[in-house]
């Protein structure tokens, strides 16, 4: 039942139904983010991304989290589905205009190319909230 | 040096975990590495732990217990040869089982001077309807409950009585001869015990 020790293999039968996706982008905007803003930005993310997987008939959220980070300072901010537990972790420094994004969803249930497509749209809503411009994609 | 297992579903809180234990094993001497696994293809956990300041070895490409059981098993002898840490943890995906990455590190054994310390898993106590009755999901949280030296009742600050009495019960019955400890690392409960037991030594790989 397990894979074989020590040798890249396929994926276990555990693992079948669960899906997994990354959104990378670099954004930006002329004026700086005060922290508390990019705090709310980084919670509202979790919340469009969340919103827009379930959307798109996700079974159930495994593990929604992503690293904002922007001038020295940088925001750790999760969720495992409930709207009310969304939590932002940050090191407190100050941000500025540029924010770099790395995100990961595991979801149960969906295909990979529509969890994709789900996170990039909840990315694109929260950034347009924002005034955040896309830098690279 | 002696690999620990801090395993458990998705988002339970190992990560969170790690950031402390590491800490805390570092104030008493301790040479830690710490290898994480992220089921995405970018790693966020990785990242996490650097800008906290810690040095990570990130294997990517998939789940260590399956698709990159090699990769670990390389990083694993480049450790053991280059590194020489006194503790190896490896954070896995939360979707990984731990008996599986407990295989490779025996077959690493053979060329690497790597033993066996516990598996420690985390039970999420605010999410435990989920882990106990969602089909898919509960037929992999019970093979890495079974699979545990010690299971860490994790975010007791956050969660109901009768939910974290029902997590006992479950692990109880799944795993009879785990240890199981309350865990939050908000508040700092269980934190030493977990500390305490991941110096523990267990039997060699
Ligand atoms: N209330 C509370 N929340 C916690 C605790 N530990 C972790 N969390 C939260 O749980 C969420 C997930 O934590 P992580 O440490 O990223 O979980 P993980 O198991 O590493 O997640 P994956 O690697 O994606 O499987 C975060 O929002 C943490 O802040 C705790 O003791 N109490
Ligand atoms: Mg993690």
């Amino acid at each position: 039942m397990s894979a074989d020790p020590g040798v890249d293999g396929p994926k276990s039968p555990l693992h079948q139904r669960f899906e997994s996706c990354a959104v990378v982008a670099a954004l930006g905007r002329g004026e700086p983010f005060g922290l508390e803003e990019l705090k709310r930005f980084a919670k509202d993310l979790m919340a469009a991304v969340t919103e827009k997987v379930a959307a798109a008939g996700a079974l159930d959220i495994g593990h929604i989290k992503a690293v904002v980070e922007s001038g020295q300072c940088f925001i750790y901010a999760n969720t495992v589905g409930d709207p009310k537990d969304i939590t932002v972790e940050t090191n407190k420094e100050t941000p500025q205009g540029d924010v770099s994004l790395t995100l990961n969803a595991v979801v149960l249930g969906l295909e990979q190319g529509k969890i994709h497509m789900a996170a990039h749209e909840g990315m694109l809503m929260t950034a347009e909230r924002y005034r955040l411009e896309i830098r690279k994609p | 040096m002696k690999l620990v297992q801090v395993a458990g579903y998705l988002g339970s809180g190992k990560t969170t975990l790690i950031l402390d234990l590491v800490r805390a094993l570092a104030a008493t001497g301790t040479k830690v590495a710490i290898l994480v696994n992220d089921v995405g293809e970018v790693p966020v956990d990785g990242k996490v732990l650097s800008l906290s300041g810690m040095t990570v070895k990130d294997i990517g490409g998939g789940c260590v217990c399956c698709q990159v059981a090699g990769s670990l098993m390389k990083t694993l002898e480049i450790l053991g040869r280059e590194q020489k840490p006194d503790i190896v943890i490896v954070e896995p995906t939360g979707i990984a089982v731990p008996e599986s990455i407990k295989e490779t590190a025996r077959l690493a054994a053979r060329k690497t001077p790597v033993t066996l310390g516990p598996v420690i898993v985390l039970f999420d106590t605010t999410r435990v309807e989920k882990l106990i009755n969602f089909d898919t999901i509960n037929r992999l949280v019970a093979r890495q409950v079974k699979d545990a030296d010690v299971v860490a009742l994790s975010k007791v600050d956050a969660a109901e009585d009768n939910d974290i009495s029902r997590a006992v019960e479950e692990v109880a019955r799944l795993n009879p001869k785990a240890k199981i400890v309350r865990l939050s690392v908000r508040s700092g409960e269980g934190l030493e015990e977990i500390v305490r037991r991941t110096q523990q030594e267990m039997a060699p790989a």
